[in-house]
């Protein structure tokens, strides 16, 4: 017999408003918050930028420099100022799941040093199920130029079946 | 190296641990931004293999940037004053001044924006770590 499954993740009417729209109490703190406890993978990412053990490709001042910006989105998402569309934008939802959002830290493209960069990217989801969460579902890195679109559209994958996993 | 560069460092007694020095400057030119880092460099009391350590980068290479023998990218200048723990402040450039808007110094302003995002590297660590890492809905309050 075969069991059909129903593989979907249901997100925030407004997709993006969370991060990019402030909506605050009546003191004037953000509604919006991380969700916990975080999804086990992601945290063992943080976890791993923390360590300097994410990616053996990054230098030990990518590490502090993608932690301090890191750090600053995700303050920014909390406080639903993340900038999603105009010049150097924060973040991105991505098109074709309509659901994930990517924050990004400040690219830096191209090469240093005699090597070619890496990038950071954080995808998180707005889920419906819990008003005003910030679901964390990936942290990764891709290289800095367009032969990394296809390690991006990997992670994206990632992200969206760990939420699709989430959901269930 | 231009001479028009207005620097003010601090000459801290901890100026040996790299994490905790910090220079300030008036940057008004890519080549002064590079004889920042070169100053930034001498004052930690750095050596050119730690900092070549931290970047991944081979120290003769870092040598030839900061002895200004070879050309260095946005990138490089970035990461390097990351790797100094340098802050470069490009708001106490008086506005009349308009320097950013000069095509020869244009470089050199997209430099100083970047790198005030190297400010953040000097938040405490520590606090960093535990308002991302600590459980609770308060966690990501800062």
């Amino acid at each position: 017999m075969t069991t059909l499954t129903s593989r979907s993740f249901h997100p925030h009417d407004s997709v993006g408003e969370r991060v990019s729209y402030a909506l605050l109490h009546d003191d004037g703190r953000p509604r919006s918050f991380w969700m916990r406890p975080h999804i086990a993978p992601f945290k063992r990412e943080m976890d791993a930028l923390w360590a300097n053990d994410l990616d053996p490709e990054l230098s030990e001042t990518e590490y502090d420099d993608f932690r301090s910006q890191l750090h600053e989105l995700m303050v920014k998402a909390r406080q639903g100022t993340v900038k999603l569309s105009g010049d150097r934008p924060d973040g991105k939802v991505i098109d074709r799941t309509k659901f994930i959002i990517e924050l990004r830290p400040i690219l830096q493209r191209g090469t240093a040093f005699g090597r070619k960069l890496r990038e950071l990217r954080l995808y998180l989801a707005e889920p419906q199920l819990v008003p005003h969460g910030l679901l964390g579902l990936h942290l990764a890195t891709k290289e800095a130029s367009d032969d990394g679109y296809d390690e991006q559209d990997a992670s994206i994958d990632e992200a969206v079946e760990r939420a699709y996993d989430w959901q269930r | 190296m231009n001479s028009n560069v207005s620097r003010h460092h601090s000459r801290l007694p901890e100026a040996r641990d790299m994490r905790a020095f910090a220079a300030q400057c008036n940057v008004e030119s890519q080549s002064g931004l590079m004889e920042t880092l070169v100053a930034a460099t001498e004052d930690s009391g750095t050596t050119l293999e730690d900092v070549a350590t931290r970047l991944g980068a081979d120290a003769t290479l870092v040598k030839s940037m900061l002895n200004g023998e070879r050309d260095t990218n946005l990138n490089e200048l970035r990461m390097l004053a990351s790797a100094l723990g340098v802050v470069v402040d490009y708001r106490v450039v008086p506005a009349s001044f308009e320097w950013h808007r000069r095509e020869q110094d244009r470089l050199a302003a997209r430099a100083s924006r970047v790198l005030r995002h190297t400010t953040y590297g000097l938040a405490d660590p520590d606090a960093i770590r535990a308002a991302l890492r600590v459980g609770g809905d308060d966690a990501l309050h800062v």
